[in-house]
């Protein structure tokens, strides 16, 4: 891979850093890469190897490329912390190639801001929300840790092409939250647009891989103004820890000698991160977590889905409400919505406290969707039994039984 | 658990900080905790809320103790951080543990970090070195990032009786060992030595859950002076990443507002640190072996699985006879062959034999190869892996282990004369 042909241009409240990516191994188009930065902090924003190696050292790592040249220099240290990452990767998901990584003039440490100025993301979601207020609880104005600015992103991930109704209507929404957010919070927005997201459409590879480092690079552009940029988890340290693009584990590793890359929020869950906002219903009126695009309205949220019926409930259990349509949490709803495994640890906490508080028919219809989720997982991971059973079948008898049952089961199926 | 009566005071060119410990919940006796420094950064030590709480915690939390009081403030950061541990820790060996209130008497507030100033801790062995050695490769002097200082923690873990000839031994040499390298790399160096152990003293403890803990509460003493501090890790990311009290997951929660607390992972595999010390000279240096005691000029055994370990990763990389740390003479196939297989260290052998392969070691290639079969045949017995193991457990499932009884039943009476 090479990245090449970088460029900068900065204007008076706004600036873009634009570079071309050329596969060398991977049979893919080039991509013409860019960030657009407006806002308070867009004028620090310069071109950034750092940031551009970022941006591209995953997917290359995932197609194959055997190098990364790239033009100017390269923190070491952030080198050093990519190897790493490639290694953690690796460990999770198998082997991969990782790509050497070429400075046209070497590796060499950038300098940090001269003055500590810590800066966080905002994508107008509960996560990062809760980053901001308790940041703003434990550090008074001044504070080095403090943040104080925000950064918002859009074009991560990829929704669609550019003036496509799926990515107009994600990033409308995310927008609107996140400038609403902010007046409120009292702090500068930043906003960061970019086609990104084109490098890899793969929205799971996004997920399971990318998206730490691909929030990463937008970061270090800003790496003149900011000493830190930290990004809201959605794990949650001794309850669950996935195997995803940003975790406690691999974050720290996208800092380089000015920037430090932290990962934030993930020591407590969301029903903690509920209880945590509800005295701020000034705040959580503007709340804009739903994934589901594109959207026929204004509203900012669905509130049938997935993730939008947890935080519903989240809240409710906190004793507030947030901008979810009138009913849409209800049993049918719940009874309507994909049992997901990978969302469960969201599940387990909630019918025992919806109990408490009286709310049995929901606990029951939760309860319902947690047992198809554990369904589904014992299956694709062979537990119980059964899942012995396969285990033994494909290892030892190379799949006959399963083969047998196949065999059986379209002959019992047939009607009389 | 009370934490009172701070004190810091001076002995000649010895800093002192103490404090005192009131077990409120827990049947044990009150203790003087004491930290004593020397060297570079000693008169910068400072008593505070954040210090003992990193001291008492993970301790507390195992002996029951309801609450911890402090006098002082303590960091925002640092409580949710010491919250997020134990979290991690219960998570990893599935014990109810309540962590107990904070009750810091000043409230909690975060400290204002200095000017940047990096430190590191070093041990004088393999992983430690690399580290400073790597930071030097990387940062020009004058870089915030470039470490500054070094600090030694002198017999700590505990592995030996602290009262013992062998435990003086292994501090002297390990101490020695840390000097040396420390005037190699330019990092004026600190030691610091503390009874931490006494609040809690079982080695499994420390290991398995205290021992960052204990590093980040003496780290803090200087967060006056350092904003921050790397702690070397012993874990290979995407190799082996065991629940261990120090761990990249754990350690950067000991962090303040002034001072952070760095998990190094960024140093490779194993045989890439070895090399780049061997490349910067300092493989003579090393001091890796925690047996003890020795006669006087003995740095390392040469026998341990460490020891051989370190010797194996210098002999793949064409450094092995670059200096007297080791006794050459104990580096042979048949030593490698029965070294006794003690934890899942065969992690460390594959890249060894692979380099002893490409230098044409062939005979010691064998040995290692034949210690990791070894090795894992071990793991494979205790973890219930393969046809065998699948076995044993339908046994134990279905028949309750009557096959088992019966295979012993067997080759007893076979046994028999």
């Amino acid at each position: 891979m090479k990245i090449e042909s970088i460029d900068g241009r900065v204007e008076t409240e706004s600036s873009r850093v634009s570079a071309r990516i050329r596969w060398e191994d991977s049979a893919r188009e080039p991509l013409d890469l860019y960030f657009e930065a407006r806002g308070e902090a867009a004028r620090d924003v310069r071109p950034d190897g750092n940031s551009l190696l970022l941006a591209c050292a995953i997917p290359a790592m995932r197609h194959g490329e055997r190098r990364i040249a790239i033009e100017g220099t390269v923190c070491p240290y952030l080198r050093d912390g990519i190897l790493a990452a490639a290694s953690l990767l690796e460990a999770w998901y198998g082997p991969r190639t990782v790509p050497q990584i070429e400075p046209s003039a070497g590796f060499g440490p950038p300098r940090p801001a001269p003055v500590r100025r810590a800066a966080a993301f905002l994508s107008g979601g509960m996560d990062s929300l809760d980053v901001f207020v308790r940041n703003g609880s434990s550090f008074p104005a001044g504070h080095p840790a403090r943040f104080a600015e925000a950064i918002h992103v859009s074009g991560l991930p990829y929704t669609g092409p550019p003036g496509s109704p799926s990515r107009e209507s994600f990033v409308a929404r995310a927008r609107r939250a996140a400038t609403a957010l902010a007046r409120v919070l009292d702090v500068p927005l930043s906003f960061v647009r970019t086609n990104l997201g084109e490098i890899d459409r793969d929205f799971l590879f996004f997920r399971h891989e990318y998206f730490g480092s691909a929030y990463a690079a937008v970061a270090h552009l800003f790496s003149r103004r900011f000493t830190s940029v930290s990004f809201a988890s959605a794990q949650h340290l001794g309850v669950r820890l996935d195997p995803l693009g940003s975790h406690p584990l691999l974050d720290p590793l996208y800092s380089s000698g000015a920037l430090e890359f932290r990962h934030e929020g993930a020591d407590r869950g969301r029903l903690a991160k509920g209880k945590a906002l509800a005295p701020r219903p000034d705040l959580v009126a503007h709340l804009q977590v739903c994934l589901t695009t594109p959207f026929g309205d204004a509203r900012p949220n669905c509130g049938r889905c997935e993730k939008c019926l947890h935080t519903q409930i989240e809240l409710r259990l906190a004793g507030v409400s947030g901008p979810f349509p009138e009913g849409a949490l209800s049993v049918p709803s719940l009874r309507a919505m994909r049992a997901d495994p990978h969302t469960a640890f969201f599940w387990t906490p909630l019918p025992d406290r919806l109990r408490q508080s009286g709310d049995g028919d929901l606990a029951d219809a939760i309860e319902e969707k947690i047992r198809e989720m554990d369904r589904i997982r014992d299956w694709s991971r062979d537990r119980g039994w059964k899942g012995l059973l396969r285990r033994l079948d494909r290892r030892y008898l190379g799949s006959a039984l399963l083969d047998l049952r196949r065999a059986l089961r379209p002959a019992r199926e047939r009607p009389a | 658990m009370r934490i009172d009566r701070y004190r810091q005071t001076r002995i000649g060119v010895r800093f002192e900080v103490g404090a005192t410990i009131t077990w409120e919940d827990s049947d044990r006796p009150p203790l003087e905790l004491v930290y004593a420094a020397e060297g570079e950064a000693a008169a910068s030590v400072l008593p505070s809320g954040d210090v003992f709480l990193l001291a008492a915690a993970l301790p507390a939390i195992r002996h029951g103790e309801r609450r911890l009081a402090l006098e002082g403030t303590v960091c925002p950061r640092l409580r949710d951080g010491v919250a997020a541990a134990a979290a991690v820790i219960a998570s990893w060996y599935g014990e109810a543990r309540e962590l107990p209130a904070i009750e810091p008497a000043g409230g909690f507030r975060p400290g204002i970090p200095g000017e940047p100033r990096s430190a590191c801790f070093l041990s004088g062995g393999v992983d430690s070195v690399e580290v400073l050695v790597r930071n030097r490769e990387q940062f020009p002097p004058d870089h915030p990032g470039s470490i500054r200082e070094a600090l030694h923690v002198s017999g700590f873990p505990f592995r030996h009786d602290p009262r013992s000839e062998a435990f003086r031994n292994l501090r002297e040499r390990a101490e020695r060992a840390a000097s040396r390298m420390a005037a190699a790399l330019a990092a004026p160096l600190t030691r610091i030595e503390s009874n931490l152990f006494e609040i809690e003293s079982s080695f499994e403890f420390s290991g398995r859950e205290y021992y960052s803990a204990a590093y980040a509460s003496m780290a803090h003493l200087f967060s006056s002076r350092w904003t921050s501090i790397v702690l070397a890790s012993f874990e290979q990311m995407g190799v082996s990443l065991a629940p261990l009290g120090s761990h990249p997951l754990l350690d950067p929660l000991y962090s303040s507002a002034a001072l952070a607390f760095d998990h190094d992972t960024r140093g490779g595999r194993r045989v890439s640190r070895v090399e780049a010390i061997a490349r910067a000279g300092l493989a003579s240096t090393l001091l890796v072996c925690h047996e003890a005691p020795f006669p006087e000029g003995v740095e390392n055994c040469g026998r341990c699985e460490k020891c051989l370990r370190t010797m194996g990763e210098l002999a793949a990389v064409g450094a092995l006879g670059t200096g007297g740390a080791f006794p050459l003479d104990a580096f042979t196939p048949g030593t490698i062959e029965t070294l006794p297989v003690t934890g899942e260290t065969e992690i460390f052998w594959i890249p060894i034999a692979e380099g002893l392969r490409r230098a044409g070691r062939n005979a010691l290639a064998d040995a290692a190869l034949r210690y990791v079969g070894r090795a894992r045949a071990a793991h494979r017995w205790a973890a219930d892996r393969g046809w065998k193991g699948n076995l044993r457990r339908l046994d134990r499932r279905l028949l309750g282990g009557r096959l088992l009884r019966a295979r012993r039943a067997l080759s007893g009476a076979k046994a028999e004369p």
